[in-house]
Parts: structure tokens; C-alpha cells; sequence
């Protein structure tokens, strides 16, 4: 209930932040009084606001004594967070490796983990997938499609 | 007449082989992710966009499109089968299909989807093909403060009918409007949030946005569900098909359905989850046995099921007549249409009949597919379900990295479309919807020009924005919007009285 109440904070720093960094825009003085940071303000206002009404919901859910927070209970809770936290370091280190890897080594080592991960006990399927599915998708996107998708450390003369 | 010459010329375009071919290949990749739990049409498409770069528009959008509609029916499979809705519409349908399926009737459930979908479908298209050029024609007369006070009003109504919150819905808008604003100014040529870094110079690509929250924040959120165990599928259990008994109780929901969810579908926001509901609510009203219903009530398949269907042809009315998408699906369909370069609005029918005409023609012949597939490969479809999620999910994920990658081979914008998947994802957590911060995100651009445009008009004036009928009724209908959803409780708590204290 507490957590609820205390998220609006968040929209709140925001729209200040928002505001500080539309101040720091060049007024060019040309024209009228509408410049590149009219509307920027405007959005801040409106982000205070929208940050208000939500810290007026949830103290009224609150007072009501129903909890606001069950989105976070209704959702699975966060529990799992500090797995997710992980796959999300791990998708950057792949999207880091992208192009000097290349997509077929960089996509076979990030997708085998995860499945190992998240589809245990199942190692041939596993293995076969994270090996084929980079080669099958990269010759439908590269060769067939003409999406360009990087090489990286394999020489060009691997793919035909 | 011209009109009907127009639609004529429609069909010459999407009975074209190519544009056949694409129309199947649309739907029945819609069908796949409908059935697919857990990846939605706006991520499917937002993941297609860039693969559809060297195709003709019209047969790219014609296959996009095919993917909206299609999701439609494969989303009730799953409700029906699994008692988990493959989308968000078809949340109703498992109430009474997947009873349905309990009793040995599965496949009564899905024939009912099936026509339902079908009858709904193309009697929703009929209703895109009649509105949708009187709504162009009037909007041809809108200037740059009605064309503001349209986009508020269509971002107010999103706000206001999405999610159980109107403050985080407001959140979410004006967070899409805020992104919008990022990069540099096009009527000052100054850099605006851009915080030094030349790749957000031109602003931060849709595509990347729509990706992020959409395909990485969907992967994330199922990845955490996983956790919660694996569901039991019901085998599909009799013939796929109704009794004359079925038919005659399903026929009556199938057409309020499909008039309940295309008007619905054209309000901007309301979209396919309260279209379905109204249909069951208004179904359990008429029936004669409301206790039926929850228990495995075939107009409570019917009905949804139908609505839902129609909801995707209402949403495409104010998306091609007026270019204001009123759906996060439509606002992707919408931002494609930008990245190929056509310009949205009421003037499309008159620039690009082609395209308009061909893709609306197209999708009396992708129901008609989607009908002809669904029936007999439902077997076929079903055999996806097995398909781990362990192994799907991180699928998507690569597939989501050579979308993005595709666009301007930038490994930055990679990371960019980490974030907004993350920042998805936390939006998920909270329940802060994401279907209008993309809309804010589609409009913001031409809102703003479109706003700095009327106050250069009026030299600075507000009154500008009640100038005219259409712009004070506009205003009007904003400003309600936004305030009755507010005043709701207040009103709810002032009529129950005050509180006993001892309660």
C-alpha cells in the first residue's frame, strides 16, 4: 500500500527533470512567444498533474483498504525479478556482441543458456534449436529477404 | 459512385496473385500468434515492419493487416482450449468456451468462433467500406486547431477507457508525448532532449519504441510467468461444427456482436476487451437462461467472439479516414504507413486509392481464408500450444534483434529498444497501460505542429481551439473525457451515501 502511494514520486521527478532540461533549450527569439519549449512545458504540467491524480487514487484506494498495489500480487509478484534482472544483462552483453560476433555466434551463445534456463531437462532440443534456428533465420533474413545482418569474426566466404 | 468504382478497382488490387498470397500469408501468421500466448499482433507486426521494407506498401499493409485480424481468431483457441486468452479480447470467450470445452463440446466452441469471426468480420468490413469515406470527406475541412483538438480528444478517450486507472493511463500518454519531443525541433532546428547523442537527432524511431514495449516487454513478462507451473490443454473434443439447436442460439449474438464491437471499435481507445464485454453482458441480459452463462453457454462464445472480430474492422475506420489510430495495434499499422512514406489522413483515399481500397477488399477475402483455415487445421493449431515458451520466448527475442537491427544497422538502437522493453515491462508491473503511450508516441509530432500551427494562426490566442463548431465540440468531448472518469468515484461514493464507521 505504502509502495503504491509512493510510485507517483517517480512521474513527479520526472516532469522536473523534463521541465529543468526544456529550460536548457536555445530560445532562438525568432517569431512569436511559441517556441520549441512551449509545448515541453505544457507536458511537464500535465505530467505533475497526471502524478497527483495517481497519488490521489492510491491514497484513496488506500483509505478504502484496497490495496493498489495488487497489480504488482496479480502480476506474479516480484519474485522472480532478480531472474529477470539477469536475462535483461544478459540480452545487453548479446546486443553488445551483435556485431562483433557476428548474429550466428552471437544468437547461438545467448539463445543456448536461456533455454537451458527456462526449458530444463530438455538438451537436445535445446542445443538443436539455439544451433539451427540462427542459421535458418539468418539465411531467410540475409539471403532471401536482403535484411542485412552482420558477419562478424566468420569470413564472408562461409556464406556462399 | 465513384465510391463503388473505387471498390471495384479494391478487389482488382487484392485479387492480385501477390497480394493473395500476402493476404494468406497475413492471416495465417496472425492466426499462429493469436494462438500463441503471450505475443501479441502489436509486437508481431512492430517485428514484420522492417522486413516489409522492399515490398509495395499496399502488399505490405495488406499482410500486416492480415496479422491484426487473423490474431482475432486464433486468440479464442486458446481460451477455449487452455483457459488462457491467446489476446486480451478474448478474455470473455473463455468464460463460457472453455466450460464448453470441459463438457466435450470444444468443438461447438470454436465452430461458434469461427462463423462468429467470419459473419462478424465481413459485416464489419461492409461498415469500414461505408463510413470511412463520408468520415474522410468531413475531416477534409478540419484545419490545423481541429486536427489538434482531434488528436487530444482521441488520446483523452484512450486514456480515459484504458486500464482500471485514468491517472496512469494520463502517465503513460504524456510520458509518449515527452518521447515524442526528442530530437531536434523541425520549426527551430533546435536539438531537444537529445542530451548530445547525434542518434537521437532525428527523434527516437517508432519502430524501436514499438518493438521494445511491445515484442522485449511481452518476452520479459512471460519469462516471469513462467514460473507460475504449466496449464492443462483440453483435447479438441466433438465435431467442428454446431447443432441446428447451436446455430439457431448463436445466429442472434453473432450479429449484435458484430454491430456492438464495430461501433465500439471506432471510438478511439474502447477496442476489443469492452467490446466483448458489452456483447456477454448484453447476451446474458436477452437470454432467456442467464444462469447458463459461466457454465458453458454458447451465445456467451458467439457473442464475444463476434464483437471482437468486428472491433478490428471499426478500428480501422478513424485510422484511414481521419489518420488518428485508435488502438495500439492501429497505431502501429499507423507508423508503418508513415515509414513507407504515405502521409495518413483524410486525403489517403484521394492520394492512394490503391492501397486504401485494395487493403480494405482484402480483408473480405482474408476472412474468407481465415474461415477455410481455421476449421479444418484447427488440429494443426493446436499442436502449437506444445511448443515450450522456454524455447519460444528467446526465439522472439532474436527475431526481435534482427527486426531492430534491420532498420539502420545501429547496434545503439538495440539498447534503445532494451530500455523501452524494460521500461514496458515495469509499465506491465504497475499496470500503466502501454497502448497510449504508443498513440502519443504515433501523434505527438503532427500534435504538436499541428498546435504551434494554431497559436501562429491566432497570434498566441487560445480562443483559436473554440473557433469553430467542430473544434468547441471536440474540445467538449476532451474535456469529458478526461473528467468523467475522474469524477466516477466521486459521484459513486456520493450517491452510496456516507460511510458507516463501524463498518
Amino acid at each position: 500500500m505504502r509502495k503504491e502511494r509512493f510510485l507517483p514520486a517517480i512521474p513527479f521527478a520526472l516532469a522536473t527533470v523534463y521541465l529543468f532540461l526544456t529550460e536548457q533549450i536555445r530560445d532562438t527569439g525568432v517569431g512569436t512567444q511559441i517556441s520549441a519549449r512551449t509545448f515541453p512545458r505544457l507536458l511537464s504540467v500535465a505530467l505533475v498533474i497526471g502524478a497527483i491524480l495517481w497519488f490521489l487514487e492510491a491514497s484513496r484506494e488506500a483509505k478504502r483498504g484496497q490495496s493498489p498495489p495488487q497489480p504488482v500480487v496479480a502480476q506474479g509478484g516480484w519474485g522472480h525479478i532478480w531472474v529477470i534482472a539477469a536475462v535483461i544483462a544478459w540480452t545487453g552483453f548479446y546486443f553488445l556482441a551483435f556485431q562483433p560476433l557476428g548474429y550466428l555466434l552471437a544468437t547461438t551463445a545467448y539463445l543456448l543458456p536461456l533455454m537451458i534456463y527456462f526449458n530444463r531437462g530438455r538438451w537436445a532440443a535445446n542445443i538443436l534449436t539455439s544451433v539451427l534456428y540462427p542459421i535458418g533465420s539468418f539465411y531467410l533474413f540475409s539471403h532471401i529477404l536482403g535484411v542485412p545482418i552482420p558477419n562478424g569474426v566468420i569470413p564472408e566466404r562461409f556464406f556462399g | 459512385m465513384e465510391t463503388l468504382a473505387a471498390i471495384v478497382h479494391g478487389f482488382s488490387i487484392a485479387l492480385q496473385p501477390i497480394n493473395i498470397f500476402y493476404t494468406f500469408l497475413g492471416v495465417l501468421m496472425g492466426t499462429v500468434i493469436g494462438v500463441l500466448p503471450g505475443i501479441g499482433p502489436s509486437a508481431a507486426i512492430a517485428l514484420l515492419i522492417p522486413v516489409t521494407y522492399g515490398m509495395n506498401p499496399t502488399s505490405a499493409l495488406i499482410m500486416l493487416a492480415g496479422i491484426y485480424y487473423g490474431a482475432q481468431y486464433g486468440g479464442s483457441t486458446t481460451s477455449i482450449l487452455i483457459n488462457t486468452p491467446g489476446e486480451a479480447s478474448s478474455v470473455m470467450t473463455a468464460v463460457d468456451g472453455y466450460q464448453m470445452a470441459k463438457k466435450g463440446r470444444a468443438g461447438a466452441a470454436l465452430a461458434a468462433s469461427a462463423w462468429g469471426s467470419f459473419i462478424a468480420g465481413t459485416l464489419s468490413i461492409i461498415g469500414l467500406t461505408l463510413l470511412s469515406v463520408p468520415l474522410a470527406n468531413f475531416a477534409l475541412r478540419f484545419g490545423p486547431p481541429e486536427y489538434f483538438l482531434l488528436m487530444l480528444f482521441a488520446m483523452t478517450a484512450v486514456s480515459s477507457l484504458t486500464g482500471k486507472s485514468p491517472a496512469k493511463a494520463m502517465i503513460s500518454t504524456v510520458v509518449g508525448l515527452m518521447i515524442a519531443t526528442v530530437g531536434v525541433d523541425l520549426q527551430s532546428g533546435q536539438s531537444r532532449f537529445t542530451f548530445g547523442i547525434i542518434f537521437l537527432e532525428d527523434g527516437v524511431g517508432f519502430l524501436i519504441i514499438a518493438v521494445g514495449l511491445f515484442a522485449i516487454s511481452e518476452v520479459l513478462h512471460v519469462m516471469a510467468e513462467m514460473f507460475r507451473g504449466k496449464v492443462e490443454i483440453l483435447r479438441v473434443q466433438g465435431a467442428l461444427s454446431m447443432t441446428r439447436e447451436e446455430w439457431r442460439r448463436a445466429l442472434a449474438p453473432m450479429l449484435r456482436g458484430s454491430f456492438i464491437g464495430f461501433f465500439v471499435g471506432v471510438l478511439p481507445g474502447a477496442g476489443g476487451v469492452i467490446s466483448t464485454i458489452l456483447s456477454y453482458v448484453t447476451e446474458k441480459r436477452l437470454s432467456k437462461h442467464p444462469e447458463e452463462f459461466g457454465q458453458g453457454a454458447i451465445e456467451g462464445v458467439a457473442g464475444p467472439e463476434s464483437a471482437n472480430n468486428a472491433c478490428t474492422s471499426g478500428a480501422m475506420v478513424p485510422m484511414l479516414a481521419l489518420g488518428i489510430p485508435g488502438s495500439a495495434t492501429t497505431a502501429v499499422l499507423l507508423g508503418a504507413l508513415m515509414l513507407y512514406g504515405i502521409r495518413p489522413g483524410p486525403l489517403l483515399f484521394r492520394n492512394q486509392p490503391d492501397l486504401v481500397w485494395g487493403l480494405i477488399d482484402s480483408m473480405y477475402v482474408g476472412n474468407l481464408m481465415l474461415l477455410v483455415l481455421n476449421l479444418p487445421l484447427i488440429a494443426v493449431f493446436v499442436r502449437l500450444l506444445h511448443i515450450p515458451s522456454g524455447i519460444l520466448m528467446p526465439l522472439v527475442m532474436a527475431l526481435a534483434t534482427i527486426g531492430i537491427y534491420a532498420i539502420n544497422n545501429n547496434p545503439f538502437e538495440l539498447h534503445l529498444a532494451l530500455f523501452f522493453g524494460i521500461l514496458g515491462y515495469l509499465f506491465r508491473k504497475v499496470e500503466i497501460p502501454l497502448a497510449p503511450l504508443v498513440l502519443a508516441v504515433v501523434l505527438g509530432a503532427p500534435m504538436e505542429e499541428s498546435f504551434r500551427q494554431s497559436l501562429l494562426i491566432s497570434g498566441g490566442r487560445i480562443s483559436i481551439f473554440v473557433s469553430s463548431g467542430v473544434a468547441t465540440t471536440l474540445a467538449v468531448m476532451s474535456a469529458l473525457s478526461i473528467a468523467v472518469p475522474l469524477l466516477f468515484p466521486i459521484i459513486g461514493k456520493w450517491r452510496a451515501g456516507p460511510e458507516d464507521p463501524n463498518a
